[in-house]
């Protein structure tokens, strides 16, 4: 199975230099969409969501395959007025 | 059976020796116990769940770990193990494996036969009382894990777990708690915790910055013990001291 790995951009750069194991993009994709939902509700239950973060995915040869920000990793409704 | 080597169950005396008074019959009674070895490579499958093991396995060499999977294909780790470790020791009196044993690491194994340490415990008390504590250890390692990964945040629970990891490799003679190996993949201690390898990655560099661990690959340095056990929330009570 190919390599991906996840560095993130938050507050800092955070390199990856492990990587994990997975099938296909499709697959690093679902990986990178758990860990940037996971990421957020810990912001969110530290009191502050910063919507700019993201996980850059890249494959074995470091070649970047796909950006995340968290904003496209879930949805935010608001419908209260104003 | 042929005949085998008893100083390869040197780690199980040594292991059991902690948990109960041992005479010298005992000792020697463990070490004649008959048994297999084999070498396993990293991330495979010793024992597998709803598998009927007539044997119980003894870590020699390497580290493994418990796990049980959920419908969805999430794993959890529910235990991490290294050398001198039984891995199984309730299937002397359980039919069915309820999880699986994976190891982490290439590892040495000695198998021995469920009936063999069955007779062991009952014709040597003291080696029963052993087992049992042991067994009972498992139990308490596992109800602090329940803790760990329901009731405290993701910065915490791994930094319990490296205190765990820490403790219980110097209680088997594996380098010291300021300083010592990490076997695991930020995915492993992710499937231990219950967070996703690039939270780990992130709280193990929190960790870095705040100062109470410094990480060299996979070397783990620990400066301020004091300072790491408040940060981890970590009490060794639970380990009863021998684990």
């Amino acid at each position: 199975m190919p390599r991906y790995f996840f560095h993130l951009y938050d507050d800092i750069v955070l390199h990856d230099e492990e990587g994990i194991e997975l099938p296909d993009l499709a697959a690093a994709r679902d990986e990178a969409v758990r860990a940037a939902r996971e990421l957020a509700c810990q912001e969110v239950r530290n009191g502050k969501l910063s919507l700019h973060h993201r996980i850059e995915v890249e494959d074995e040869q470091n070649r970047p395959v796909l950006t995340l920000p968290f904003k496209a990793a879930f949805g935010v409704e608001d419908k209260s007025a104003g | 059976m042929p005949a085998n080597d008893g100083s390869l169950l040197e780690p199980l005396v040594s292991k059991l020796s902690k948990l109960a008074e041992l005479s010298a019959t005992d000792r020697e009674a463990i070490l004649s116990l008959p048994y297999t070895t084999e070498e396993v490579r990293a991330g495979r499958c010793l024992i597998r769940e709803r598998s009927n093991p007539g044997r119980c396995c003894l870590l020699l060499r390497g580290f493994a770990c418990r796990s049980k999977m959920s419908a969805n294909g999430g794993r959890q780790i529910v235990s991490f193990h290294l050398q001198g470790d039984l891995l199984d020791v309730q299937h002397l009196l359980l039919r069915v494996a309820d999880h699986n044993v994976e190891t982490i690491t290439d590892v040495k194994v000695a198998w021995i036969a469920k009936d063999d340490l069955s007779r062991l415990a009952f014709e040597h008390p003291d080696i029963g009382r052993a087992l049992w504590r042991d067994t009972l250890i498992d139990a308490s390692i596992f109800r602090e894990w329940v803790l760990n990964v329901g009731r405290r945040d993701a910065k915490v629970r791994i930094a319990h777990m490296l205190c765990e990891f820490a403790a219980r490799c110097v209680a088997a003679g594996l380098g010291s708690a300021e300083r010592f190996e990490l076997p695991m993949t930020q995915e492993q201690i992710g499937d231990a915790t219950g967070l996703t390898p690039v939270h780990v990655n992130r709280m193990l560099r929190v960790l870095g910055e705040d100062g109470v661990i410094a990480r060299a690959g996979r070397t783990i340095k620990i400066a301020d013990w004091e300072r790491m056990r408040q940060v981890a929330d970590f009490d060794a009570t639970y380990l009863h001291a021998v684990a």
